[in-house]
């Protein structure tokens, strides 16, 4: 079987990379939703648009799992016309807090962070020509 | 879908059932159904192949891992079952050092408890055998066939009580810390800068 021999997709060279994605994904797919209810793969579809974050696809299904167990989700299986039926996921009340909350305060860690590294975006050439 | 595909896919969602074994049949259920879903849908919608579908989805068992990890973590932080944080503890030892140090903790707490336990009610049965010496520079805590001539046991009468006590309280501190460990290497698994970044006081409510 093909995908008994192919090892997933997490073992990038970058580890550090590799958890930084892992670390953000919850926030992702919760941002996903905020517009409208969405299932699975049009999350999925959604963050490969927007971003580079899924890393093994099926990884995914456990995280919505979980955050629906902690109460940030809500799903509902939906009956389509033609076809099978599928499982929409949206934000609860304090789901969309959570969403909110961690909105803001990604946009005041990252910009914390920009100005972190700033010096070494401005310095990186003068550094290396003085070695 | 041809009739081979279709078997593949059959495949790979019994080797999903079977790897979530231990969860609940209906979850169990629920979550074939939706990965199946997923199957489809990618199959029939885009120009991958099914094998590139199967492949970007994962390995099944690495998918029920996950699962599994989350409901044996909800399950063990919840409970004082000695068995259900270790089980929890041993599935996070197999992902990392922190995760093999908490099991030692852990797997050391019971084994010392139990072993302090056993000899409090031991000590009721054959009280000469069992007791704490003390003498000539050396200790023997616990059940032995042949008292040291050398030294005195120190306890009598208060060995059950005493070590049956300490047996108990060091039992409690060993669940207690069991559960502490296991919201830690919890935290560390979700990825979140929960730890390093700790929330406003106002939001940590709806994190249960």
């Amino acid at each position: 079987m093909t995908f008994k021999n192919q090892k997933s997709l997490e073992a990038l060279p970058d580890p550090w990379q590799a958890q930084l994605k892992k670390g953000t994904l919850e926030m992702a797919a919760l941002a996903a939703i905020w517009p409208g209810p969405l299932y699975g793969l049009e999350i999925l579809r959604f963050l490969e648009t927007k971003s580079e974050l899924v890393l093994a696809e099926g990884t995914i299904y456990p995280i919505l799992s979980r955050l629906k167990k902690e109460g940030l989700l809500t799903s509902e299986w939906v009956e389509a016309e033609a076809g099978h039926p599928r499982k929409y996921y949206s934000l609860t009340a304090s789901g969309r807090e959570r969403i909110r909350h961690m909105a803001a305060v990604w946009v005041d860690f990252s910009a914390n962070l920009r100005l972190l590294i700033q010096p070494v975006l401005d310095h990186k050439d003068q550094k290396e020509g003085k070695r | 879908m041809s009739a081979l595909e279709d078997r593949e896919v059959q495949l790979y969602l019994e080797s999903l059932r079977n790897a979530l074994k231990g969860l609940p049949t209906d979850e169990r259920d629920e979550i074939v159904q939706e990965i199946g879903a997923h199957i489809r849908d990618r199959a029939e919608s885009s120009d991958t192949s099914l094998p590139e579908v199967l492949s970007a989805l994962g390995e099944p068992e690495e998918i029920a891992n996950q699962y599994r990890e989350g409901a044996i973590l909800d399950h063990a932080r919840a409970s004082i079952s000695p068995v259900r944080l270790l089980h929890a503890l041993w599935v996070f030892a197999r992902r990392g050092l922190w995760g093999v140090f908490a099991l030692l903790f852990a797997v050391f707490g019971y084994l010392a408890s139990a072993g302090l336990i056993i000899t409090a009610l031991v000590k009721l049965a054959f009280p000469a055998h069992v007791g704490l010496w003390l003498g000539a520079n050396r200790f023997l805590l616990g059940f032995t066939s042949s008292p040291p001539p050398y030294a005195t046991e120190k306890l009598g009468v208060w060995y059950a009580p005493i070590v049956g006590a300490a047996g108990f309280l060091l039992l409690s501190l060993t669940i207690l810390g069991s559960r502490v460990l296991l919201s830690h290497v919890h935290q560390w698994r979700s990825g979140n800068f929960k730890s390093e970044y700790p929330m406003p006081a106002s939001s940590r409510g709806n994190k249960q």
